[in-house]
């Protein structure tokens, strides 16, 4: 590329794409089917399932084209990298106002328990988990979960690929585990999201926590990957910095959760 | 009127040139964004947070062991009261009775 | 004991892994012992594009995005002697800052045969000159800031 076609400016002008309007019908296909699948009618959970798998190939699609800018396109200048930073910065600010509406709900219900429930919390009749069991394991595994991707991040620092990939593989096996025993904590529960206002701030919260673990997961299994290919450089893998601020997000969410839900809410 | 509208450029501008600054001077290329260390710091910060991993494993594994190695104990019936197990309609699932885990562990099955 | 035995050998395990690993990394982007200036180039060898321009003007010193703008260097300008701003055409876009705030542009036109116009409180006062219409104002915009 000679030096005078080359633009006089930092910024990154995208250019044309289907994803966005793909991703904006894959999304109305994915709540219309939602509800119809929910309310029975017909056809709903075929039109729910081609809307989400429509989602997860948008998905897949645009971050694909986004990591060839970046990687192989050299479009990604550090002014583009400061407005990547501040995209996600904002993006975690309203999962933040986003699980601040649950706790909200659940405090709402809880600290001033309505007539109907007995006036107590846990409701009458609820049985709840014991916080000092898997939760408290959960909590641990997503600490260490914490130092491991630092770990990684470090690691990425100093240009030790072999260490990021064996922190990252780590980080992705503890998030896992973490899922699997959640999922085992939802079959053991006493009680289901159909149970009264315990059982719908509880799953409401928990179960929106899980599936942003899940997400999370991806998301450090995609930069396991681009680590694996050499994507990253000491100077420049924001993709993993992205991931890794998510995760300890997601972090900081289950120590809320553990605290007020599981612990305070389970006395 | 002049004036105003130019304090309130001026404010507005004040905010563009803190983002274009920490665009353009702050962000050094090659400076890593998230630490100032040399090669030797950051070798060092690596090696200390895998030590932390590597203390904790053995914790967690031990912790998991403990508490599975724990009875557990699952509580007795309770009164049918009005708020719980609230089924206004089926779920999309299943016969419609049942709740989503409950289905998928088989447990709905055997009761 | 055993189970003491077995534990100091695996924190051993894990103390020497760090060292076989941090050596001998083949493509590291740069040697442990790298000094200030060569740790600024670190990942070059994946830049690409623009970043790698970006990068390449950074290592001789300069934002290939601001080398090269055109600055107006002239004296004061004031009434009786004021900046002669040039222009293909009948007048011309001219920015001067607030004094008080270099970030805030303010834009004004200079027009063809206007009274020397002065674009902000006690700032300078200009007035446009139309030049030849040389063919160069039409072509695309070429720099040389970046032969690499």
């Amino acid at each position: 590329m000679s030096s005078s076609t080359l633009q006089r400016h930092p910024f990154h002008l995208v250019d044309p794409s289907p994803w966005p309007l793909l991703g904006a019908f894959a999304a109305l296909c994915t709540t219309f089917g939602a509800v119809m699948w929910m309310h029975a009618y017909q056809n709903g959970g075929l039109l729910f399932s081609f809307g989400f798998l429509s989602l997860l190939y948008t998905m897949a699609v645009w971050w694909r084209d986004v990591t060839k800018e970046a990687t192989y396109e050299g479009h990604h200048t550090k002014a583009v990298q400061t407005g990547l930073r501040w995209g996600m910065i904002l993006f975690i600010v309203s999962e933040i106002m986003f699980f601040f509406a649950f706790f909200w709900a659940f405090f709402h219900s809880s600290v001033a328990p309505a007539i109907e429930i007995g006036g107590i919390w846990p409701p009458k009749g609820i049985e709840v988990l014991s916080p000092w069991e898997v939760p408290l394991l959960n909590t641990l595994i997503l600490l260490l979960s914490g130092a491991s991707v630092t770990w990684a991040h470090h690691a990425i620092l100093c240009g030790e690929k072999q260490q990021a990939i064996i922190s990252l593989i780590v980080t992705i096996v503890l998030a896992i585990i973490f899922t699997g025993l959640q999922g085992l904590e939802y079959v053991e529960a006493p009680f289901s999201i159909s149970d009264g206002v315990y059982g719908c701030t509880f799953f409401l919260a928990t179960g929106f926590h899980g599936f942003h673990v899940f997400i999370g997961t991806c998301f450090l299994t995609v930069c396991l990957f681009r680590q694996h290919f050499g994507h990253f450089t000491p100077s420049h893998h924001f993709g993993f910095e992205a991931a890794a601020w998510y995760w300890h997000f997601v972090d900081v969410v289950w120590l809320f959760l553990f605290v007020s839900i599981y612990w305070w809410g389970g006395q | 009127m002049a004036t105003t509208v130019r304090q309130a450029a001026r404010s507005i501008g004040g905010l563009a040139r803190a983002s274009l600054r920490n665009a353009q001077d702050k962000t050094k290329f090659g400076v890593r964004n998230m630490s100032g260390g040399s090669y030797e710091e950051e070798l060092a910060n690596t090696n200390m947070w895998r030590n932390v991993t590597f203390v904790g494993l053995p914790i967690v594994g031990g912790l998991t062991v403990y508490i599975f190695s724990q009875a557990h104990h699952h509580g007795h019936e309770q009164p049918a009261y009005s708020y719980l197990q609230i089924r206004n309609k089926d779920f999309p699932w299943g016969t419609g009775k049942e709740n989503l885990f409950d289905m998928l562990s088989g447990k709905a099955a055997k009761e | 004991m055993a189970a003491r035995q077995l534990g100091s050998a695996l924190l051993r395990r894990i103390a020497s892994y760090g060292q076989t690993t941090s050596g001998g990394s083949a493509v590291r982007t740069f040697s442990a012992g790298s000094s200030k200036g060569n740790e600024l180039l670190e990942g070059m060898e994946h830049a690409t594009g623009l970043e790698k321009a970006e990068k390449d003007g950074f290592s001789k010193g300069i934002n290939i995005f601001t080398e090269g703008e055109a600055w107006l260097q002239a004296p004061f300008g004031t009434p009786e002697k004021p900046v002669v701003v040039t222009s293909a055409f009948t007048e011309r876009i001219v920015g001067v800052t607030d004094p008080e705030d270099d970030s805030i542009v303010v834009w004004d036109f200079i027009r063809q045969g206007e009274p020397p116009k002065q674009i902000i409180e006690n700032g300078e006062y200009f007035v446009l000159k139309q030049v030849d219409n040389h063919d160069d104002h039409f072509k695309p915009h070429t720099w040389t800031g970046l032969d690499s």
